[in-house]
C-alpha cells in the first residue's frame, strides 16, 4: 500500500510537469491552431540560461547562481522574450497559413534553437547542480516525499489557479477565451488578434521557464535536446485530453504521468524497456474509445 | 446626408469561386439600408468585406471617405462599425455577461460601457435573467438578441446585421426588428441589414439593394418599390408576365 502511494506521488509529480508543458502547448493551439513543437526548446532555452555560454565540459552557473527570487523571474523573462521573438519573426508573417504549415514552421524553430544551443554550448551534456536540497525527504505520515516533488506539485497548482483566474476574471483573459473559440468574431468585436496571441505566447513562455527550472533541478544535467521528449509527451497529453481544451491538456498531462509511472513500477522487469510503447498503446486505446479526447473542446476551427 | 460607407465596385473571390462581381453601394448617416437577395447572392460577403473579414481584390471601400481596404477587422471595429454575423457566432463557452463585456472592451470609457450594458439589459430582460449562463444554453432567438446586444456594446455608428431572421419564428423576428428599430432611435444607429425576403424590410428600409449572382440587380428607394414587382424581377431574374425574360441580363 505504502509502495503504491509512493508510486502515486511520483506519478502526480511527473504528471504535473507534463501538465505544465501541455498547458503551454494547449494555450497556443487553442488560439492559433498552432501545434508548437518548439515549446520543448523554449524549455531548453530556459535551462541553458542558467549557465555561462561556453563549450567547456564543466558548466559554470550564470543566472543559475543568482538567489531564487531573482533567478525565477530572470529565467521566465528570457523564455518569454524568446517566445515573443518567435511569434514576431516566424509565426506572425504566416498568420493566415494552415495548421500543418504552422506546425512545420514550429519544427523549423525547434531545429534552429537546438542547433543554436549546440553552437553556443557544445554538444556534451552538462551537469548542473541547481539545488542540492532538492532530494531532502519530507515525511508525511509514513510516506517519504522528496522536497522537489512537493514543490513541483505546489507550483503546478499555483500556476493553474493563476491561469484560470486570468482567463475568467480579466478582460484579456475573457478576450483570449473568445478568440480561442471564434477568432474572427472576436476581431469583429475589436479584440486585437496580435495582442491576444502575444499574451498567449508570453504565458506559454512563463510555463516553459518554470518547467525548465523544475526539470533541471531534478535531472541535474542539460542537453540541447532535453526539451524534445517533454514536448512529445505533452503533445500526446494534449491529444488525449482533447485538442483545444485547456482542462483537457491538464487532465491529459496527469493521465500520461500516471500511465508512464505506473507502467514503470508494475510492468515485469523484462518489459520495462518497452514502457513507452505500452504507454502509447494505451493512448491509442483511449483515443479509440474517445476520439475527441477525454475533455473535448467546443470550438469552431476558423482562424484569422 | 454624409456617406458613412461607400462600397465602390468591389470584386471578391474565394479561391476559384467568384462571390462578388463589382458591387457598389452607399450608406448615409442615419439611414436604414437593406440588401436582399437569394442564398449565395453575395450578401454576406458584402457585409464581411465592409467589416474587414474578406479583402476585395478590386474596387475600394471607404468609411467617412477614407479607404479601409486591407485593414484588420479590429481596426475597422474601432472606426465605429459592428457586425452581427449570419449564424450569430455567439461565444458559447463564455457566459452571456462575458459575451457582452467583450463588446464593451473596445471602448476607452469603461463607466459608459457599464451604463450601456445596464440599459441594454433593460431592453433585453431575457438576457438579464441569464447573465451567468453559458451563452450556448440560450435559445436561437435569445442568441440573436445577444449577438445584437454584443455588437451594440461596441457603441457603433453603423450596425451591419446579416440575416437577423434566419431560422427564427416570425414572432421572434418581429421582436428582433422592434429592438433594432428601437436601438436605432436611442443610439443614433445607422443600419445595413441583409435579408432573404423583402416583406418585412419594405416597411422599415429607406433604400434597398437587390443582389443576385454576385451582381447588383436593382437599387432604389423603398418607397418606390412598394408593389414588389421590380424586386421580384430582380430577385428571381423573372417576374409575373416576364417569364420570357428568364435569362435576365446579368
Amino acid at each position: 500500500m505504502i509502495q503504491f502511494l509512493q508510486n502515486l506521488i511520483d506519478a502526480i509529480s511527473l504528471g504535473s510537469i507534463y501538465a505544465l508543458v501541455a498547458l503551454g502547448i494547449g494555450l497556443l493551439f487553442g488560439i492559433l491552431r498552432l501545434i508548437n513543437f518548439a515549446h520543448g526548446d523554449f524549455i531548453t532555452i530556459g535551462a541553458y540560461a542558467l549557465i555561462v555560454p561556453s563549450a567547456d565540459v564543466t558548466a559554470r552557473l550564470m543566472i543559475g547562481g543568482w538567489p531564487w527570487p531573482l533567478l525565477i523571474p530572470a529565467v521566465c523573462l528570457i523564455v518569454v522574450v524568446a517566445a515573443l521573438l518567435t511569434d514576431a519573426l516566424v509565426f506572425r508573417p504566416i498568420r493566415r497559413a494552415s495548421s500543418p504549415t504552422l506546425m512545420i514552421a514550429s519544427f523549423a524553430v525547434s531545429y534552429i534553437i537546438q542547433n543554436g544551443v549546440l553552437m553556443a554550448y557544445g554538444s556534451r551534456p552538462k551537469a548542473v547542480d541547481l539545488w542540492s536540497g532538492a532530494n531532502t525527504q519530507v515525511l508525511i505520515g509514513t510516506l517519504r516525499v522528496p522536497m522537489l516533488q512537493l514543490i513541483t506539485l505546489v507550483t503546478t497548482l499555483v500556476l493553474m489557479v493563476a491561469i484560470s483566474l486570468f482567463l475568467k476574471r480579466t478582460s484579456y483573459g475573457v478576450q483570449m477565451r473568445a478568440a480561442a473559440e471564434d477568432f474572427r468574431m472576436a476581431q469583429y468585436l475589436g479584440v486585437r488578434g496580435n495582442v491576444v496571441i502575444g499574451i498567449a505566447f508570453a504565458i506559454s513562455g512563463i510555463l516553459a521557464g518554470v518547467v525548465s527550472l523544475l526539470y533541471t533541478t531534478q535531472a541535474g544535467s542539460l542537453s540541447h535536446t532535453m526539451g524534445v521528449p517533454l514536448a512529445l509527451f505533452a503533445f500526446v497529453a494534449v491529444v488525449v485530453g482533447g485538442m483545444g481544451s485547456l482542462v483537457g491538456a491538464v487532465v491529459g498531462g496527469f493521465a500520461i504521468g500516471m500511465i508512464v509511472t505506473m507502467l514503470q513500477a508494475y510492468l515485469p522487469p523484462d518489459l520495462r524497456a518497452f514502457r513507452d510503447a505500452f504507454a502509447f498503446a494505451f493512448v491509442i486505446l483511449v483515443l479509440l474509445v474517445r476520439p475527441a479526447g477525454l475533455v473535448p473542446a467546443h470550438t469552431s476551427f476558423e482562424r484569422v | 446626408m454624409a456617406a458613412l460607407v461607400e462600397v465602390d465596385g468591389i470584386h471578391v473571390r474565394y479561391g476559384d469561386l467568384i462571390a462578388l462581381r463589382g458591387i457598389s453601394l452607399t450608406v448615409a448617416v442615419g439611414e436604414i439600408v437593406c440588401i436582399i437577395g437569394p442564398n449565395g447572392a453575395g450578401k454576406s460577403t458584402t457585409l464581411a468585406a465592409i467589416a474587414g473579414g474578406v479583402t476585395p481584390h478590386a474596387g475600394d471601400i471607404r468609411i467617412d471617405g477614407q479607404s479601409i481596404l486591407g485593414q484588420r477587422p479590429e481596426r475597422i471595429a474601432r472606426l465605429g462599425l459592428s457586425l452581427v454575423p449570419e449564424g450569430r457566432h455567439i461565444f458559447g463557452t463564455l457566459t452571456v455577461e462575458e459575451n457582452l463585456r467583450i463588446g464593451g472592451d473596445i471602448r476607452r470609457d469603461r463607466a459608459a460601457a457599464k451604463a450601456d450594458m445596464a440599459r441594454l439589459l433593460e431592453l433585453f430582460p431575457r438576457l438579464a435573467e441569464r447573465l451567468k449562463y453559458p451563452a450556448s444554453r440560450l435559445s436561437g432567438g435569445e442568441q440573436q438578441m445577444l449577438a445584437v446586444a454584443r455588437a451594440v456594446m461596441t457603441r457603433p455608428r453603423l450596425l451591419l446585421v446579416d440575416e437577423p431572421s434566419l431560422g427564427l419564428a416570425p414572432k421572434v423576428i418581429d421582436q428582433i426588428y422592434d429592438i433594432l428599430l428601437d436601438l436605432r432611435r436611442r443610439a443614433n444607429l445607422t443600419l445595413l441589414i441583409n435579408e432573404q425576403s423583402s416583406n418585412r424590410i419594405l416597411k422599415h428600409a429607406d433604400r434597398i439593394y437587390v443582389l443576385r449572382g454576385g451582381r447588383l440587380q436593382l437599387a432604389g428607394r423603398a418607397a418606390d418599390l412598394q408593389d414588389g414587382e421590380a424586386i421580384r424581377h430582380a430577385y428571381f431574374g423573372f417576374g409575373e408576365g416576364h417569364a420570357a425574360r428568364a435569362e435576365a441580363p446579368m
